[in-house]
């Protein structure tokens, strides 16, 4: 039979020039990720691909002539960039806000779905480079889409009255939208495995499309092209510091995404861990930043409750973690006394998370707090350092009691995310509307006035750290809540000596052999 | 390929046990699987072959026990058993926009081979599979027999020394069937260790050096064909005919020790034997001592499927 011809089926560095580059393209691909090369050999056959990028081409050209000939005749001498790159930022958020996302999100839950992904775990593939190789097909459909609109930027720059920079602010934040959004559409298809799961995942990722495509379209139309956005008034400062909370997320979602697809045998949690520590540090920083910048107090209670709200929901889902590491997680544990100390609480299962999500907010809080009382900052309208007591009160208390009840029922229902989550929503349900229910019991009415026995109110005491309504119950509601979150915390802790003594695990002697097996290899390669 | 120990069973497993619930699915399953060899898993539906597969291929976790290819647990070194196996489950996703070669391709670039060796494997695998004349042809556009075959082309792209395949001849032509026989003899030829499921249970007496036979997650028998058919069915089934004197041979025969269950119909006398063909040989020459006049004489062995049938009870869990 004679041999079938293929370029995948021949060998690279054929004599000759082309050949040449051949084999240089050839060694250029092994850099590649094998996802990306796969969806870019998919997307590029697919009809949906094609039908889009040629509608966008269309739309385009549609949008040059019915703009010029409606801004006809003051074209030729008002400057006219910025409405027809209004028009040009709205053709291109449909393909990068909604398309991009959504073949994303589809493409991973279609892996799980079909039993593709099972071929792929089997492979050497990490499932970090799984979910990067979407991710990073996703990139590249959006370079495609921004490439074909290049001319129409560049004819909207000549007809004046936009510069580059504001052209690069658009796109980039259409960019940087579209990038999140495509993360979270990955985060979310590995989210649920079940058909209902699924379909009720698309929905709330169309609905974050829909928002987002709103707040960019507001965004980009009425302050970047309105050219609101001035060195002076800080603006460019947030824009740097929403970059860069965005860009953190991304990372969390690309990492989340690869953890839950990880098999159970990986350590699924220490980056993430690192990558929280990392997103609060680069908050308390600007937020630290910002507070001593403008002199605002304010700001920094603001940055104390977003804590609040971050450590809550990270901390919930860490207790949704197995306990039961495998040996070969537990081979890459600190095994010194002293590593243990120090790193364990990045390590697997929902005690070290517990523990972790309590010690950050602490750190975070009490910096922010502790920043405002040694520069003696104050304001009428916030008491940062109440706040942050108040807020690493509620932490401990509400972690600590989800945990408790937690402990018990996974034993019985597995390890998922649901179960804590779904406590800890009626614990805090529960924490707002009981002590209105009692004093309605009791007196007939719910108090509209804060007192001590709405300590479990985190909404109302919270609200009330507002100095300018300071309330004679905060400080004795500010004892039970760290009295309680402290007793809570103490009991927890020593529910944790399980996840924290000292288990030393050796490497199998099959393991070592095949390391020097690899090691020969690798060296008789050389 | 990645060198390997020879004195070391490629697979084994060492009490599995995976539990569904309450469900036993694998219920302390053990045996080993020596280099080079064909070794059959057979059982009815839902019985623990694809589970106890699956966790050998490092797709599911046993509740205890574990599953080791070449020494390495598919338990805690996954990623060192992933590059020595080659996985064909029972039902497998295909991508939608690729060709064969273009499938091949990916998965060979999934499992890190570059440059002239993922070409070279490329080229091997279309051709020991009959795929090349196919490259070009869409994945969707291919028939169930060539699906199984490129699917077994991936699971060979890294050249694993251990194959695990997951009823493969399930849903094939008779023609199929027998040229992924003769695909899998010359593979256990080149000396891969392959384990194999199926409902075919003539085609894996044929194919398999060893059998397993598992049901509702116990695995009831292990063993060659032969050595299964011994143990599990000692008795062996004798027909004789004869042309006078029935009575006497009846008679001759309930005073064997080695025989029983003998039932007569006209001259034709039917009756079970415990023991190997020289038992068999004896009571031919004790009838014949005896002035019985033998016309015929067989001892009948029951195919696998009677085997099969003999041991399991059908029941699904």
């Amino acid at each position: 039979m004679s041999r079938v011809s293929h370029p995948l089926l021949d060998d690279a560095d054929q004599p000759g020039w082309w050949g040449w580059i051949d084999g240089k393209t050839e060694r250029g691909t092994r850099l590649l990720n094998p996802i990306l090369i796969k969806e870019a050999r998919q997307a590029l056959k697919s009809k949906q691909f094609g039908v889009t990028f040629f509608l966008l081409l269309l739309a385009s050209w549609f949008w040059m002539v019915i703009g010029v000939v409606m801004a006809s005749p003051d074209i030729y001498y008002v400057p006219s960039g910025v409405y027809l790159m209004t028009g040009y930022f709205l053709l291109l958020s449909v393909p990068m806000i909604a398309m991009v996302p959504l073949a994303a999100h589809r493409s991973l839950a279609a892996e799980l779905d079909e039993g593709t992904f099972e071929l792929l775990a089997i492979t050497k593939l990490s499932a970090l480079r799984i979910v990067t190789g979407k991710l990073g097909s996703a990139v590249l459909q959006m370079l495609v889409y921004f490439a074909a609109l290049v001319p129409a930027f560049g004819f909207c720059y000549l007809l004046r009255g936009i510069d580059l920079i504001m052209i690069s602010l658009t796109l980039g934040l259409v960019f940087m939208a579209s990038l999140l959004l495509t993360t979270f559409g990955l985060l979310l298809a590995t989210a649920v495995q079940n058909k209902a799961g699924q379909i009720f995942a698309l929905l709330f990722l169309l609905f974050c499309i829909l928002m987002t495509e709103i707040f960019c379209a507001s965004f980009a139309i009425g302050v970047v092209l309105a050219q609101q956005l001035t060195w002076e008034t800080g603006s460019f400062n947030f824009l740097l510091l929403f970059g860069a909370v965005a860009i953190s997320f991304m990372v969390l979602f690309v990492q989340a995404a690869a953890s839950r697809i990880a098999p159970v045998t990986e350590n699924r949690s220490t980056r993430l861990r690192w990558i929280m520590f990392a997103q609060q540090l680069l908050w308390v920083t600007a937020m630290a930043g910002a507070a001593l910048y403008d002199s605002d107090v304010d700001i920094l209670s603001f940055g104390i409750v977003m804590l609040g709200i971050y450590w809550i929901v990270m901390g919930t889902l860490m207790l949704g973690e197995s306990a039961e590491l495998s040996p070969r997680v537990l081979r890459t544990m600190p095994q010194t006394t002293f590593g243990r100390m120090m790193l364990l609480w990045l390590c697997p299962g929902p005690g070290t998370g517990f523990m972790f999500a309590i010690l950050s907010a602490i750190a975070g809080c009490a910096t922010l707090g502790g920043l405002a009382f040694v520069f003696a900052m104050s304001s009428n309208y916030s008491n940062p350092f109440l706040t942050s007591v108040i807020v690493i009160g509620y932490l401990t208390m509400y972690l600590g009691a989800t945990r408790l009840i937690v402990l018990p029922l996974s034993r019985r229902m597995g390890n998922s995310f649901v179960l804590p989550v779904s406590v800890m929503v009626i614990l805090l349900t529960l924490g707002v509307i009981t002590p209105s229910i009692l004093m309605a019991i009791t007196t007939g009415a719910p108090s509209s006035q804060y007192g001590a026995q709405e300590f479990t109110n985190w909404m109302w005491t919270i609200s009330e750290t507002d100095g300018s309504r300071f309330a004679f119950g905060l400080e004795v509601a500010a004892f039970l809540i760290v009295t309680i979150g402290g007793g809570l915390f103490v009991f927890n802790l020593f529910l944790l000596v399980r996840e924290f003594s000292y288990r030393r695990v050796s490497i199998p002697a099959r393991v070592l052999a095949d390391d020097q097996e690899r090691m020969k290899v690798a060296a008789a390669g050389e | 390929m990645i060198a390997t120990p020879t004195n070391l069973a490629m697979i084994e497993l060492h009490d599995l046990c995976r539990l569904f619930g309450t469900t036993r699915a694998v219920d302390h399953v053990s045996f080993s699987v020596p280099r080079g060899s064909v070794f059959g898993y057979i059982g009815p539906n839902g019985a623990g072959k694809t589970t106890s597969m699956r966790i050998l291929a490092t797709l599911e976790l046993p509740t205890s026990g574990d599953a080791l290819v070449d020494g390495l647990s598919s338990v805690n070194d996954p990623d060192r058993v992933r590059g020595r196996l080659g996985f064909m489950p029972d039902g497998f996703g295909t991508y939608s926009d690729t060709n064969c070669v273009e499938y091949l391709d990916f998965f060979a670039r999934s499992y890190g081979l570059v440059g002239r060796d993922r070409t070279r494997r490329l080229r091997y695998v279309m051709q020991f599979t009959g795929l090349e004349p196919l490259a070009m042809k869409p994945i969707r556009g291919l028939s169930k027999g060539m699906r199984q075959r490129l699917c077994l082309g991936r699971a060979l792209i890294h050249d694993p020394p251990v194959l695990v395949l997951d009823e493969p001849a399930a849903g094939l032509d008779p023609r199929a069937r027998i040229e992924l026989r003769q695909i899998i003899r010359s593979l256990a030829a080149e000396g891969k260790t392959i384990l194999i499921s199926s409902h075919i249970l003539t085609e894996l007496a044929e194919m398999c050096d060893r059998l397993g036979i598992i049901e509702r997650g116990q695995l009831l028998a292990t063993g060659s064909v032969d050595e299964i058919r011994q143990n599990l069915q000692p008795d062996r089934q004798v027909r004789l005919k004869v042309a006078s004197s029935v009575e006497a041979a009846v008679e001759l025969l309930s005073k064997h020790t080695s025989v029983h269950s003998v039932t007569a119909i006209d001259h034709t006398i039917t009756f079970k034997l415990e023991g190997t063909e020289t038992e068999q040989i004896a009571v031919l020459h004790h009838l014949c001592d005896a002035r019985v006049e033998v016309l015929e004489y067989s001892g009948q062995q029951n195919s696998l499927e009677d085997v099969f049938l003999e041991i399991t009870k059908g029941i699904v869990q």
